[in-house]
């Protein structure tokens, strides 16, 4: 995959290998750091740990109890996540700034 | 064909639609008749009898590896998908109660389902319709009356197997283009 973006769901799998996960745990780990607003299906985790592996973005080992296998993010997948957290605030950024300039602005109502 | 707890069907065809397949296999377990494996070199179900129950159906196409095999199948019970069964290890088909979320949560990697499906069915297409050619043409012009009979057959046969295999190819290249219009949109 060539990326110097993420798409969401690529995004919440990268942050979750931070620290050393088990597929299954990606999971559940997206659900409570979003309080369950993002939730990813089996089949597109499997699908983008696969993408994101062979980008070099992830790295997937062996545990030693198990064969089950683990991933984990590598420097180029932390610079890349780095890199697209400043992108996404930039472009939050963007759109605060679009409603403040409407006249009458407060109408709407975006929690900050 | 049917036994008292058995029931062989044959699958309405991938090709037509998917989601009509895997709504067929709804209806049938909320008939009491699950799904147990497949049958007939792909083209039907094995059904097995049991008590009624609510259950949706889906399938994945991932050619997996010994070793990935089990890290796959355990993402999708950890969402709550069972395992049902699997044809040549690359389609995957799965089972689960109402309510449990859609094993592909977004645009990208659905279509890329369909992409990796449609690569394989086009190399297959390819395959059988020269297939179909050569026993037509090796029947058209072969001398010998046994080959030429032979021939004839075989050329019925690959027809019979072409078409479908085609078929699914057509409905995967619409499928694809409906998702495009869909993330145009």
């Amino acid at each position: 995959m060539d990326m110097n973006q993420l798409t969401d769901s690529a995004y919440y799998i990268l942050l979750s290998v931070l620290e050393a996960k088990h597929g299954y745990a990606i999971m559940k780990y997206i659900e409570e750091l979003t309080n369950g607003d993002f939730s990813i299906g089996p089949a597109t985790l499997y699908t983008l740990l696969k993408k994101l592996q062979s980008a070099g973005f992830i790295i997937q080992d062996e545990t030693d109890d198990d064969r089950r296998k683990i991933y984990t993010a590598t420097e180029k997948g932390i610079s890349l996540l780095c890199s697209e957290i400043t992108r996404r605030k930039q472009m939050v950024e963007h759109g605060l700034n679009a409603f403040r300039s409407l006249k009458g602005g407060g109408e709407h109502e975006i929690e900050e | 064909m049917r036994s008292k707890n058995k029931r062989f069907i044959i699958g309405k065809g991938l090709a037509f639609s998917e989601a009509w397949e895997m709504q067929y296999l709804s209806k049938l377990a909320a008939e009491g008749w699950f799904l147990e494996s497949h049958a007939f070199c792909g083209f039907g179900y094995r059904l097995c009898k049991g008590e009624k129950q609510d259950l949706q159906y889906c399938m994945d196409y991932q050619k997996l590896s010994k070793e990935d095999q089990e890290d796959y199948l355990e993402m999708f019970a950890a969402a709550g998908w069972k395992h049902v069964m699997s044809v040549g290890n690359i389609i995957h088909y799965f089972s689960a109660p109402p309510g449990i979320k859609p094993i592909y949560s977004d645009h990208s990697t659905l279509m890329e389902k369909y992409r990796k499906g449609k690569v394989n069915l086009g190399v297959s297409s390819i395959i059988f319709i020269l297939l179909t050619f050569l026993t037509c043409f090796i029947w058209k012009n072969t001398e010998m009356h046994i080959a030429q009979l032979m021939f004839r057959y075989m050329f019925y046969f690959f027809l019979v197997v072409t078409l479908p295999i085609i078929m699914t190819y057509l409905a995967f290249i619409l499928r694809l283009w409906r998702l495009r219009q869909l993330s145009n949109d």
